[in-house]
C-alpha cells in the first residue's frame, strides 16, 4: 500500500498557550489535503480538554480572542477551518482581552 | 523629506496634537516657541473636545518641564527593595540598560509564562504595543487595565447587553438621568470635555438630574436631587425600582421586550430555558396560534411576556415554566421599597416617588424623527460605572441598573442609554452582532481585538495563570488578587512564581491592587523589574532597570486615547481620529517606547512576532504591514498605519498640519438599537452553567467557593464592610471618589494640580459634620483613619453633603517616592485600606471591594 503523503505544519504558539502547551514552536505531520480545522482538532487531540476549552467555545468554533494566521494571513480571510494548508508556518494565538480601567 | 522624518517645528507655532493627561486624549493646540512649550489649549477643530479642556490638560505643560523626570536610564545598586529602600540609583547607558533586559528575558525565555506585563497606557499606543509584546512573548500574565475595579462589569455587562465599549446617556435627548455611582460627565468618564458641555445644556433645557450616591460631591451639586445611599446597597434600590415599574406601576416596554429581548423566552422549573429538541434553541409561546416555537421560527407573531393562564396552558403541555419576563417579575416582589428602605438608607416613598417618575419620563411607545427616520424615542435613562462596580458583589450591584433601562425600551435609542463605539463605517464597518441563543454576543469595536464579555463565557478550567483567570469564566481581566495568589499558589496546584515584570510608568503597585502589604510583598518576591518612568513612582522603587519614558508631548502615538476608540461622544455626534506627534524634541538620549520595545524583541528573537501582532492589532495589510528583519521607528510606523487607515493623502505630515479627520455619523451609527439584529438579556440564563462548571471544577480541586453570584436574577447580598458595620465592630463605610482634576496618579506631582488640590482641600477626608462632632472631631482635626488592613493619618474636612455612615476619599494620593516630592506625604491612598482575599471580590468579574468599614478616631 502505498505510503499516505503529508505535509510538515510549523506551529507557534503566542499569547496564553505556550504556559499551556510548554512549548513555543512544534511541527505537525498532517495528511496532504488537511485543513486549518484538522490542525486545531489534531492540536486538541495532543493537548486535551485544557487546550480544547481555552481555544473553542463549541463545535467548530473558536472563543472570540483566538487568532490563527496561517502564512501570514488571518485564517479568517481564508476560509477559517475549511482553509486549506500546505508546509504551511501557523501561529495560533490567544490575545488578551480588550480591556479598560 | 519623507513624512516620518520631517523635523519639530522651532520657529512659534500653534501645533495641533493630542492630550495625555489622561486616558480620554483631548484634541490640543500647542504654542511653541523656540522649542519651548509657552501654552496649550483645546484645539476647536476637534470634534471630541470642541476645543475645551479640563484643568489637568491645561496643566500639562509642568508634566513636561517637571524637574524631577527621568531623563536616563537608572539601575539599581541596593539590592533590598521596598516602599522605604533608597534603590541608589546609577545612571547608566542605554546599552547596559537593555542588554540587562534582555539577558533577563532571556532567562526565562523558555518559561515565558514567569512574565508579567503592567500594560496600562492609555493614554497612547503603549497600551497595545505592551500587550503584544507580552502574547509575542508567550506569556498569560498581561495586565490589561490598571485599576483593580474600573471598568470591571461595565464594560462585560455592555457587550452583551449594549453592544459597545461602555454606555452614555443620551444627553441631546434624555429629560429624566439617574446617576448611581458616578459622576457622569459632571467629574469623570470619557470623552469628559464633550459630555460637560452636553450635560450643562441638558440642565439648562430642562433635563432632571437625579444623583443617587454616598457622596453629595461634584455630580449632586449640579443635581436637582441627591439621595444618599448606603454603599453597597444600590442592588437593592434597583431591585425595588423595578418592583414598582414591574409589578406596581405596570410600566414596561412591552413591544421591546417582546422582540428584542429573551423576556419571552420560557424557563422550566430548574431556570435553563426550554429548547427545542431538535435545533436545541430557546422557545416561546406564540399568542398568535397558541404554540410553542423556537426563537427563530419564522412564524413567531406574538411572543407572550407574561401572565399565570401561559404558566397554566404550558403546563397542561406538559411544559411547567415561565416567561423570563415572569421570573423577573416575580423576583423582584421580593423587594419592595419598604424591605430595602433598612438596606439602602433611601425612605420607601422616595424610591417609589423615582421609579414613578422615571417610568413616566421614558414615554414609552414615543417615537422622534432624526434625519428622516422614525425612531423610538426613550428620553428617561440610569446610568452606572466605578461606584456600583466596586463590590464582593459588583455585578449583581450593577446588573439590575441596566435591567431599568432594558425593561422601558431605553437602550440604544434616543434619550436612552447608548452603548459607546458600538458601531461604525470609518474607516471600516463594525457592529455589534447576536449568536448564542439569538442573544447579543459580539460587541461592536474599531480595532479587532477580543472585547471583554460575560455571555456566553468561557469554560472554567484549573488554572495555569496565576492570577485564576480560569476560574472566572465571565470576567475579562483578573488580576485583582495576584499579589495574594502568587504567595498561597499550593490551594490551586500552582508550583511556580512570577519573576520578572516590565512595567509602564503606570504606578500599578500603588492603583491597581488592595492592601499594600501583599503588594509590596509580591514585587520584592520578583527577580527582575525594568520599568519605564516619567518620574520615580512607588512601583518603579522595586525597578531594577528604570526606562525613561517621553511625556505626551514628546510621543509618537496612533491611538490618542479612548475618545477615539471606545468612549467617543455618543449620539450623532462626528467620528473622529487624531495622531500624537512630538511638539518639542525629546531631550537628549531619550528614545520612544516603541523603539526599546523593537529593539528587546528583535535581541529576544521575537520582532517577527511582535509585527505580526501589532499589524494585528492596527490592522496593517499589504505593502502597510511590518515586515520582519527590520527595525522602523515609532514615527514610521506611525505614518504607516495613518495612510492604511485613511488613504494616502492622511499621512502623518497631513495630521501634523491638520490635527483631526472629522466625519459624520448617520443614525444607524448613532442609534444602533433599532437596526440590532439580536435581541438583550433580562434573565441571565448562562449563569446557571457557569455555576455548574465551576462547581465541578472547584469540588476537583478541593476548593469550596460561595457561588452564589451566578444566578440569572440579581439579589442583593451585602458587602463585608456592611456586616462588619452592623455588627458593630466598625462604625463608618469609607468610599472612593473622584475629582474633575485629577486622574490616577498622573498629575499627582504636577505643582498646578497640587495647588488646586490644596486649595479644595481635596488631600482632606469627608466625613459628616454631625457624626464627626459626637466623635469630637472638628474641621481640619487630623486623625487617625484605620481599616482591617491599614491605619494612617488623615486631615478631615468636614461636610453635610455625605451620608453619615460613610467616610469619603477622593484621589489617587498618599504618596511616598522621594521621586515625587510635590505628592509626598499628601492625602491618603484609598486602595491600601482594602482588604484583599477572595471574600473582597466580586466572584464575577474580580472588581475589588471599594467599600470598607473603618473607624476614625483622634
Amino acid at each position: 500500500m502505498p505510503e499516505e503523503a503529508t505535509i510538515a505544519v510549523r506551529v507557534k504558539f503566542m499569547g496564553d498557550l505556550p504556559a499551556l502547551t510548554g512549548q513555543r514552536n512544534i511541527v505537525v505531520q498532517l495528511p496532504e489535503g488537511s485543513t486549518a480545522g484538522d490542525l486545531l482538532y489534531s492540536l486538541s487531540k495532543t493537548y486535551g480538554d485544557p487546550f480544547r476549552c481555552r481555544v473553542f467555545s463549541g463545535p467548530a468554533t473558536l472563543h472570540h480572542y483566538m487568532v490563527v494566521f496561517l502564512d501570514g494571513k488571518n485564517m479568517k480571510e481564508l476560509g477559517g477551518f475549511a482553509a486549506k494548508l500546505g508546509n504551511s508556518d501557523v501561529e495560533v494565538v490567544m490575545l488578551p482581552m480588550f480591556e479598560g480601567g | 523629506m519623507p513624512a516620518a522624518e520631517a523635523s519639530v517645528v522651532t520657529e512659534a507655532k500653534w501645533i495641533p496634537t493630542a492630550c495625555g493627561m489622561c486616558y480620554v486624549g483631548c484634541g490640543l493646540r500647542v504654542l511653541v516657541e523656540d522649542g519651548v512649550v509657552v501654552s496649550i489649549e483645546g484645539n476647536p477643530e476637534n470634534p471630541q473636545n470642541r476645543g475645551r479642556m479640563c484643568a489637568k490638560g491645561k496643566a500639562g505643560i509642568m508634566n513636561l518641564y517637571n524637574p524631577n523626570r527621568v531623563k536616563v536610564p537608572l539601575k539599581r545598586t541596593n539590592p533590598k527593595k521596598g516602599l522605604e529602600e533608597d534603590p541608589g540609583w546609577q545612571e547608566i547607558s542605554w546599552d547596559e540598560a537593555l542588554d540587562t533586559v534582555v539577558a533577563e528575558l532571556n532567562r526565562i525565555r523558555d518559561d515565558p509564562k514567569k512574565f508579567l506585563i503592567q500594560g496600562w497606557d492609555a493614554v497612547g499606543d503603549g497600551m497595545f504595543w505592551m500587550k503584544a509584546f507580552g502574547s509575542a512573548f508567550g506569556t498569560p500574565h498581561i495586565m490589561n487595565a490598571a485599576s483593580p475595579t474600573c471598568g470591571k462589569v461595565v464594560h462585560p455587562v455592555e457587550f452583551f447587553s449594549g453592544g459597545g465599549f461602555h454606555q452614555q446617556p443620551d444627553l441631546h435627548y434624555t429629560n429624566y438621568c439617574l446617576l448611581v455611582g458616578t459622576q457622569f460627565a459632571i467629574s469623570a468618564r470619557g470623552s469628559y470635555n464633550h459630555i460637560a458641555l452636553d450635560m450643562a445644556e441638558a440642565r439648562a433645557r430642562g433635563m432632571k438630574l437625579v444623583v443617587v450616591d454616598p457622596i453629595g460631591g461634584f455630580a449632586a451639586s449640579k443635581a436637582n436631587e441627591w439621595i444618599p445611599i448606603l454603599p453597597g446597597t444600590d442592588a437593592a434600590f434597583a431591585l425595588s425600582l423595578l418592583h414598582v415599574l414591574l409589578n406596581e406601576l405596570g410600566v414596561y416596554d412591552e413591544k421591546f421586550l417582546k422582540h428584542k429581548t429573551n423576556a419571552p423566552y420560557l424557563v422550566g422549573e430548574d431556570g435553563r430555558y426550554l429548547r427545542d429538541e431538535t435545533t436545541h434553541q430557546p422557545l416561546i409561546f406564540d399568542l398568535a396560534d397558541g404554540k410553542i416555537k423556537a426563537q427563530d421560527d419564522p412564524t413567531l407573531v406574538n411572543p407572550t411576556l407574561r401572565g399565570d393562564w401561559v404558566k397554566d396552558a404550558l403546563r397542561a403541555q406538559g411544559k411547567p415554566s415561565r416567561t423570563c419576563f415572569d421570573a423577573l417579575c416575580e423576583h423582584v416582589a421580593n423587594y419592595s421599597p419598604e424591605r430595602t428602605e433598612a438596606i439602602t438608607t433611601i425612605p420607601a416613598e422616595t424610591t417609589r416617588r423615582i421609579a414613578k417618575e422615571f417610568g413616566e419620563a421614558a414615554s414609552i411607545g414615543s417615537t422622534i424623527t432624526l434625519e428622516g427616520v422614525e425612531l423610538p424615542f426613550r428620553p428617561a435613562c440610569v446610568d452606572w460605572a466605578k461606584g456600583t462596580q466596586g463590590h464582593a458583589h459588583g455585578f449583581h450591584q450593577c446588573w439590575p441598573l441596566k435591567l431599568l433601562n432594558l425593561v422601558v425600551g431605553s437602550v440604544n435609542v434616543p434619550g436612552g442609554i447608548l452603548s459607546t463605539a458600538a458601531s461604525g463605517k470609518h474607516p471600516h464597518q463594525w457592529s455589534p452582532e447576536g449568536g448564542t441563543d439569538g442573544m447579543l454576543e459580539d460587541g461592536g469595536h474599531i480595532l479587532p481585538l477580543p472585547h471583554p464579555k460575560a455571555f456566553p463565557g468561557r469554560t472554567p478550567t484549573t488554572p495555569i495563570r496565576l492570577d485564576l483567570g480560569e476560574l472566572f469564566p465571565l470576567a475579562s481581566h483578573f488580576h485583582t488578587l495576584l499579589p495574594v495568589t502568587s504567595e498561597d499558589r499550593a490551594p490551586y496546584g500552582l508550583t511556580y512564581g512570577i519573576e520578572m515584570l516590565l512595567h509602564t510608568p503606570t504606578n500599578s503597585l500603588m492603583g491597581s491592587f488592595g492592601d499594600i502589604k501583599p503588594v509590596e510583598r509580591f514585587y520584592q518576591s520578583m527577580k527582575f523589574i525594568a520599568g519605564f518612568a516619567v518620574e520615580i513612582n512607588e512601583t518603579n522603587l522595586f525597578d531594577d532597570i528604570v526606562l525613561p519614558f517621553p511625556t505626551y508631548l514628546e510621543r509618537y502615538d496612533f491611538n490618542t486615547g479612548s475618545a477615539a476608540h471606545s468612549i467617543p461622544p455618543c449620539g450623532q455626534e462626528a467620528f473622529h481620529w487624531q495622531v500624537r506627534h512630538p511638539v518639542v524634541e525629546l531631550p537628549p538620549g531619550m528614545r520612544h517606547q516603541q523603539d526599546v520595545l523593537v529593539e528587546i524583541a528583535d535581541r529576544v528573537g521575537i520582532l517577527g512576532d511582535l509585527y505580526r501582532l501589532l499589524n494585528h492589532t492596527y490592522m496593517l495589510k499589504d505593502g502597510y504591514a511590518l515586515q520582519p528583519g527590520r527595525r522602523y521607528p515609532a514615527a514610521e510606523i506611525v505614518d504607516n498605519t495613518a495612510r492604511q487607515w485613511f488613504g494616502e493623502d492622511h499621512n502623518l505630515d497631513w495630521f501634523r498640519e491638520h490635527g483631526v479627520i472629522s466625519l459624520p455619523r448617520d443614525i444607524e451609527e448613532s442609534y444602533i438599537g433599532p437596526y440590532l439584529k439580536a435581541r438583550l438579556p433580562i434573565y441571565l440564563e448562562h449563569m446557571l452553567q457557569k455555576k455548574e462548571e465551576l462547581q465541578e471544577v472547584l469540588g476537583r480541586m478541593g476548593l469550596e467557593w460561595n457561588l452564589s453570584d451566578y444566578n440569572p436574577l440579581s439579589d442583593w447580598m451585602p458587602c463585608p464592610s456592611f456586616n462588619a458595620v452592623q455588627k458593630g465592630d466598625y462604625d463608618l463605610i469609607a468610599v472612593h471618589f473622584k475629582f474633575p482634576y485629577v486622574y490616577g496618579g498622573y498629575g499627582n506631582e504636577n505643582p498646578w494640580v497640587n495647588e488646586l488640590c490644596e486649595q479644595t482641600d481635596a488631600y482632606h477626608i469627608l466625613l459628616n459634620e454631625t457624626v464627626a462632632h459626637s466623635k469630637g472631631i472638628a474641621d481640619g482635626d487630623t486623625v487617625w483613619l484605620q481599616s482591617p488592613v491599614r491605619k494612617c493619618r488623615a486631615k478631615v474636612k468636614l461636610t453635610q453633603c455625605i451620608h453619615p455612615r460613610v467616610v469619603g476619599i477622593g484621589g489617587h494620593f498618599g504618596h511616598t517616592s522621594p521621586g515625587m516630592p510635590i505628592a509626598k506625604g499628601k492625602g491618603v491612598s484609598f486602595n491600601a485600606l482594602l482588604p484583599s482575599d477572595l471574600d473582597h471580590i466580586d466572584k464575577i468579574s474580580t472588581a475589588l471591594d471599594h467599600c470598607v468599614e473603618v473607624k476614625v478616631f483622634k
